[in-house]
């Protein structure tokens, strides 16, 4: 029952992961569009969307967030290499809980102290100072989403290890 | 709590967590967040949303996946074979011809591309097994290849320089023209140095071949035109104050994705795979910049980053002393530590120190470029040396490819060196502007 609980958790991540990962591929095609069109109706006509670096800020974010868990997956992160992988090889399995806790830990701070960031914001009603006068909150929400599918990602490491255990 | 003892508490974590293998970004984060939390309690750790959705939120940080997906795109539709035969029938004729077409196209392939260690690789593949069955001493050829990679972090566009711009609310314009004249320079010291290499020993490069028909040779070159072409058009169009950074780093993507559709090996699978793989770059770089900045707003609030800087102002050092310093502790470093991780483990204490010196930020960033450079080059983390020996083939050792880049890590320290003598080898072209 566990078993099938953990595979099935790890699986639905992987699928979300991926999916984040093509919306964050989207998110880099649509700052691409923006940004170019802001510079030709510039160069050429001596116009502005108006909207391009608000809205490629937004897309960054989109990018970003919705990408992080996808760059885990595939370890996409760096670390110092020369020296984890020789003190790993003599820590042994202690190594990657410190490392899964430590982890899980600085993304739940990250993850309230941001909830309490976008609440604030929705219920300030806090908008943009651009000409779109943007909700704020919008854009913000996606970074505990973001952080809250990274967080997931540990919490399936550890389940695979506990269901591992002897 | 002290600074000193909140200071020691970092240093002793933060070692702690990158021995163990901890990812940078999460090390520079959970830090941050210890330290606010130490020094100021849970009030402190209020900063923290405030610095996540602004650095996130960058319009300068934009430009990040722009200049990947450049790369990306030019690195993977196959351009760079292309654009390295262009270079070698431009320069097969000098002495020791093919080394310097290694320097000179890695250089440019680099700067375009934005990833050092790809273009090692990339270029790297079509020229090791063309130059060893010609005759070129290998440690010559591999040294040559894994310096002249490096080149492209210093000129610009250079995503280290985006990197510490952003950090240190320094202009990226200012810093991208700031690296023109050293990298310049530094290409020059590479080439000067084979050149003296082989005419001091002949037997290091295979005699001068009879030239190709001009019409061959000029049908090959022809290739080197896009890629010159489009690191003129970002840098033209950030010189001339048309387009800002940001701008020029999309104008790039779209001119690469033209480029690639045009020799026609861009398909949508190619675009796909270039695209995630930014995608993947952009999240570890921002996460990392990310938990950087908690760890500068918490050293700032701390208390500990002046406390640092006041301890390093009471040693009575002299500003030079302080540099040679710098650049010790860059060099070994870089034996261990990663680039990126370097600047953001480094900079929130150490560049308030180097404000207060009187360093110019803007060279001292050009010098911190080179400095990275290095250590891409330095073994045992030297990334460059990985990509050259992975494509050597098994017949040739590590030692070897190590051989024969540490005479350009001292021509590395030699361009430092001349920075310190001449500043205005980088700071003449801002000045300009």
């Amino acid at each position: 029952m566990f078993d099938r609980f953990v595979n099935a958790f790890d699986r639905t991540l992987a699928v979300v992961s991926y999916a984040g990962a093509m919306l964050a591929a989207l998110a880099t095609l649509a700052i691409l569009g923006l940004v170019c069109t802001e510079v030709l109706l510039r160069e050429l006509f001596d116009l502005s969307t108006l909207i391009a670096d608000e809205m490629s800020g937004y897309l960054n974010v989109a990018l970003v967030y919705l990408g992080l868990s996808y760059t885990l997956r595939e370890g996409g992160f760096i670390r110092v290499e020369a020296l984890y992988s020789k003190i790993s090889h003599r820590a042994g399995r202690l190594v990657p809980w410190i490392i899964v806790v430590v982890s899980f830990a600085y993304l739940l701070v990250l993850i309230v102290y941001m909830s309490q960031h976008v609440i604030y914001s929705y219920e300030s009603n806090i908008r943009s100072m651009f000409v779109s006068q943007t909700p704020l909150f919008w854009p913000q929400l996606l970074i505990p989403l973001g952080l809250g599918i990274l967080a997931l990602q540990f919490l399936a490491y550890a389940l695979k290890r506990v269901r591992d255990l002897p | 709590m002290d600074w000193e003892i909140l200071a020691l508490v970092l240093v002793g974590f933060m070692a702690l967590m990158l021995m163990l293998g901890q990812w940078t970004a999460l090390v520079l984060g959970t830090v941050g967040t210890l330290l606010l939390y130490l020094s100021r309690g849970e009030v402190g750790l209020l900063a923290i949303s405030s610095v996540v959705w602004n650095t996130s939120n960058s319009y300068i940080l934009i430009a990040l996946p722009m200049f990947l997906l450049m790369g990306e795109v030019i690195l993977r539709s196959g351009i760079s074979d292309k654009f390295y035969r262009g270079i070698t029938a431009l320069m097969g004729g000098l002495p020791g011809g093919l080394l310097h077409a290694n320097i000179v196209s890695c250089a440019l392939f680099s700067a375009v591309s934005g990833s050092s260690v790809a273009t090692a690789a990339s270029v790297g593949t079509v020229a090791i097994p063309e130059m060893t069955k010609r005759g070129y001493a290998p440690r010559l050829v591999f040294g040559s290849l894994a310096a002249g990679g490096t080149l492209g972090i210093l000129i610009p566009p250079s995503i280290v320089m985006i990197l510490y711009g952003a950090l240190v609310e320094e202009s990226i314009t200012k810093l991208f023209m700031a690296g023109i004249i050293p990298g310049l320079v530094l290409s020059a010291l590479f080439m000067l140095y084979l050149a003296i290499r082989v005419a001091l020993q002949r037997s290091l490069a295979p005699p001068r071949e009879a030239p190709a028909p001009l019409l061959d040779r000029l049908r090959a070159a022809v290739h080197v035109v896009p890629i010159v072409g489009l690191l003129l058009v970002v840098l033209g169009g950030i010189y001339a104050g048309l387009i800002t950074p940001t701008e020029a780093a999309a104008v790039g993507a779209a001119g690469a994705i033209a480029l690639g559709l045009c020799y026609g090996g861009l398909t949508r699978a190619i675009l796909g795979e270039a695209l995630l793989s930014s995608v993947k770059t952009t999240c570890m770089v921002i996460f990392i910049i990310i938990g950087a900045q908690i760890l500068s707003s918490a050293l700032s609030y701390s208390g500990v980053s002046r406390g640092i800087s006041q301890f390093i102002v009471d040693l009575e050092m002299s500003k030079w002393t302080l540099f040679l310093g710098l650049v010790v502790l860059y060099v070994l470093l870089g034996f261990f530590v990663d680039g990126i991780s370097m600047i953001y483990i480094t900079l929130p204490v150490l560049f308030p120190v180097v404000v207060q010196a009187g360093f110019d930020t803007i060279w001292f960033g050009v010098v911190i470029t080179i400095l990275i450079e290095l250590g891409q080059i330095t073994p045992p983390m030297g990334l460059n040396l990985f990509a050259i020996h992975g494509i050597s083939g098994s017949k040739y050792g590590f030692g070897e490819v190590v051989a024969g880049s540490t005479p350009f890590v001292f021509l590395m320290l030699l361009m430092i060196a001349l920075l310190a003598f001449f500043p205005a080898l980088a700071l003449w072209i801002p000045s300009l502007m």
